[in-house]
């Protein structure tokens, strides 16, 4: 009698957080690398040579002593080729030396030269300044559970026709045990009415350093950028002038002239389904930015940094570039460092120079938007108890990841440096519908193109969709804001789960204390809608379900909001239906009444007297005046599991 | 004790499963839920399907609103749990001894010998079947 309406494969979802081994570093000296001395040359070398790249270095030089240093460079002893480590992009010279990007280079070294004793000598000379192993960088094998959708379900009350946008709890949760036991309804990014709003903006690029992007996968190809010069250019040939060849949906670093390979990972591909699958096109998943379904998802660009796995920083810092040089206002960052390497800001800043640069100049390049743009981070899968390296960086977003039950996945790392949660899934014993699902490549996958998946690699992806999102909506509204306002935005728009972080949560991964993640999870667990209504300048409350609510609302009618002659207040049939209001809504005593008997989102239109209780222009009276705020309805949940 | 399997598109309609002498109650009847009811089938309508899981639940509605709910998901011993309830109409809503509330309000059709509890989002009608006594098995077999 029972029937599992979904087949898929047993494999066990593990981690697919791109973990990439980095042995742990010694502490650099607390010298801030600039002004070295010449009988120091230890000290301008930032990290240790046993992860690094065969026989690659990265070296940065005095700026007064470029030209010198690069002929030094050219003839010091082991070393075949020295090569500018970023590109540079004409019109983007000022801040290419901001960030001193031009005076970084990558050296390649003879085949039996030792990387140590060369970038001994190197240092040695006093046009250096930096020195940097080129560190060979490898990931954990993404492993996906392929799913194979059954009967299409009507999906009545879903705003998209995406067949599998049931199965994506981490969208819409409606406490469906198969996305776990306890999975809680309204346990997701509450996207579903800010959809209605806005649903993404072709102008909106977030570029995927990951794994190649599979560009002509069926649920993504619509949402894929595209560089049309490159399109309707000739093969190898840099048609668009710049600086690389046939970069038609992004570009390989990680491997030379070569395209960018989808099939050697499934990784990258995952990622851009989260951030932008198409929506509303009857097929497949949808994505947090994927549209409408009238070819207005924001774009997916592909800036692969690693292959089968493995990636050099080089490849990584060169695609982060490339991102801000061709028009992308977020990155998608879905790897850390293992092996929890640094212990402060302080000493990752200053070992790893150069990536501090690529990303601070891809937060400085403007778009339609923002001053600047926004670098999206995964917190790690080390259950550590602060984010890994580099998303901890004060500076970048890094994203813990949460289960369908709205609390922390076993996995997730939290704590210091971790600035907000998003869904990253969670397997449930038996099945993998607690995991995120999304686009993966059909050769690799079994035939399956459509997977499920867990790790804070998901979570970044989701956090990235919003931004990308949060910029769509920003831009229809014709808002611009710099990127720290934004930012602040951004991680304000969130929901507390302190309250549920009482007692034990025992899943797949163990038991977890869960009093640990108070205070650890930033903001809280990202919401799209108080995104949307704080992009607006809505006050945004909050409201119960089931009880009868009275809202106060003095901060929006000034101190005496509970003596004033309220005239109205309104509410769309279709957001009166998405509360489920068991009553009018009425004002009593500068207070907004409502019973929302279900979880949702609502605008009410308020119309008070300013100035007399009755409107002015034949007698002596006041002004109408009018605010409007929205409600959200959270799901009240029993914390306890029970069943009612 | 009835075991549930919950499977892949249970649409049992809720005419069916009500067995019903009359096919809707009075407005201004006076409700009456209370007494000892086993969860007989559950009908999630937004989803395509459910897990393989047994579902197992014994709730208790006493005269004074209190109420005690017997739940066993999928394998292993029953949970207690225990709390308050109000019926306002139709409209029925608790809370724990733990203060929590319940994680869903619902509507409710009952007469004397099933109850149908829809949660306030449509998303999912759960019927249950009046019997005498919560089973001795069940007393004999909670957790610790």
């Amino acid at each position: 009698m029972e029937m599992k309406a979904y087949r898929f494969l047993t494999l066990s979802a593990i981690l697919t957080l791109l973990a990439l081994s980095c042995s742990r570093e010694q502490e650099p000296t607390a010298q801030a690398g600039k002004a070295v001395q010449n009988n120091y040359p230890e000290a301008k070398i930032s990290n240790s040579a046993r992860s690094a790249s065969a026989g690659e270095l990265m070296v940065k030089l005095d700026p007064a002593q470029r030209e010198q240093g690069e002929k030094a460079l050219r003839s010091t002893l082991g070393v075949r080729g020295v090569e500018k480590l970023f590109p540079h992009t004409p019109g983007k010279e000022d801040l290419e030396a901001r960030f001193g990007l031009d005076r970084w280079y990558l050296l390649e070294l003879d085949e039996n030269a030792s990387a140590e004793a060369v970038a001994l000598a190197v240092a040695g000379r006093e046009e250096v300044a930096k020195v940097e192993f080129n560190r060979l960088m490898r990931s954990e094998e993404a492993s996906v559970t392929p799913y194979a959708p059954g009967l299409v379900t009507k999906a009545v009350t879903y705003p998209f026709n995406d067949p599998s946008l049931v199965d994506q709890w981490h969208y819409i949760n409606n406490g469906d045990v198969r996305a776990g036991l306890n999975a809680r309804a309204g346990a997701d990014i509450n996207v579903k009415d800010a959809w209605a709003l806005c649903a993404g903006d072709p102008d909106i690029v977030v570029a995927v350093v990951d794994e190649g992007v599979q560009w002509n996968h069926p649920d993504l190809a619509a949402n894929m950028w595209v560089n049309a010069a490159e399109l309707s250019g000739e093969d190898d040939v840099d048609d668009d002038g710049n600086g690389f060849v046939d970069d038609i949906y992004g570009y390989n670093f990680s491997r030379r002239n070569t395209p960018i390979t989808y099939e050697t990972g499934n990784h990258g591909t995952h990622c851009a389904g989260t951030i932008a699958a198409v929506n509303n096109n009857g097929i497949g998943v949808c994505g947090v930015a994927g549209g409408s379904g009238k070819g207005d998802g924001c774009r997916i660009m592909s800036a692969q940094a690693m292959t089968e796995g493995s990636g050099s920083s080089a490849a990584f810092l060169r695609a982060v570039k490339y991102a801000a040089d061709n028009g992308a206002a977020v990155i998608n960052c879905s790897y850390g460092y293992t092996g929890d390497p640094f212990s402060s800001d302080a000493a990752f800043a200053e070992a790893y120079e150069a990536e501090v640069a690529a990303y601070d100049y891809f937060q400085a390049t403007p778009n339609d938007v923002l001053d600047g743009g926004i670098a999206v981070f995964s917190s790690g899968n080390g259950t550590l108890d602060h984010a890994e390296y580099p998303g901890g960086y004060y500076r970048y977003i890094s994203v813990g990841a949460l289960a369908s039950d709205y609390l922390p996945a076993y996995y997730s790392s939290y704590g210091p440096g971790t600035n907000i949660f998003a869904p990253g899934g969670e397997v449930q014993s038996g099945n993998s519908y607690g995991e995120i699902l999304s686009t993966v490549v059909p050769t690799i996958s079994d035939g399956a193109e459509y997977a499920f998946a867990q790790g804070t690699s998901m979570s970044a992806p989701h956090m990235s969709g919003v931004v990308a999102l949060g910029l769509a909506y920003a831009k229809k509204l014709g808002k611009t804001y710099t990127r720290d306002e934004f930012v602040s935005l951004l991680l304000s728009s969130a929901n507390s789960i302190d309250d549920l972080l009482v007692g034990k949560r025992s899943s797949y991964g163990g038991t977890q204390q869960l009093y640990k993640y108070r205070g650890g999870t930033g903001g809280g667990a990202i919401d799209v809608w108080k995104l949307f209504m704080n992009i607006e300048g809505t006050p945004c409350l909050e409201a119960v379900q089931g009880e009868t609510n009275h809202i106060d609302l003095e901060p929006y009618f000034g101190g005496n909001a509970s003596t004033l002659t309220y005239l109205s207040v309104e509410v769309s049939d279709r957001d009166r239906t998405s509360l489920a209001l068991k009553d009018d809504p009425v004002i009593e005593y500068g207070r907004l009444k409502i019973t929302p008997q279900q979880f949702g989102s609502a605008k009410f239109v308020i119309k008070a007297i300013n100035g007399g209780t009755v409107i002015g222009g034949d007698k002596e009276g006041g002004m109408e005046i009018t605010r409007t705020v929205s409600v959200i309805c959270r799901p009240v949940v029993s914390k306890n599991g029970g069943w009612l | 004790m009835k075991k549930i399997y919950a499977f892949a598109f249970a649409m049992l309609t809720l005419l069916g499963v009500v067995s019903c002498r009359q096919n809707h109650l009075a407005q201004d009847e006076v409700l009456d839920i209370v007494g000892v009811w086993e969860l007989s089938a559950v009908d999630v309508t937004k989803a395509a399907a459910f897990g393989d899981e047994t579902i197992n639940v014994y709730v208790t509605f006493s005269q004074d609103n209190t109420f005690v709910l017997y739940q066993l998901l999928g394998e292993g011993r029953y949970s207690e749990y225990s709390g308050e309830w109000t019926l306002s109409g139709n409209f029925l809503f608790g809370s724990y001894s733990d203060g929590s509330r319940w994680a869903s309000s619902y509507t409710v059709t009952v007469n004397k010998v099933s109850l149908v509890l829809t949660t306030s989002d449509g998303s999912q009608i759960s019927t249950y079947r009046k019997i005498d006594a919560v089973p001795e098995s069940v007393l004999e077999n909670l957790k610790y």
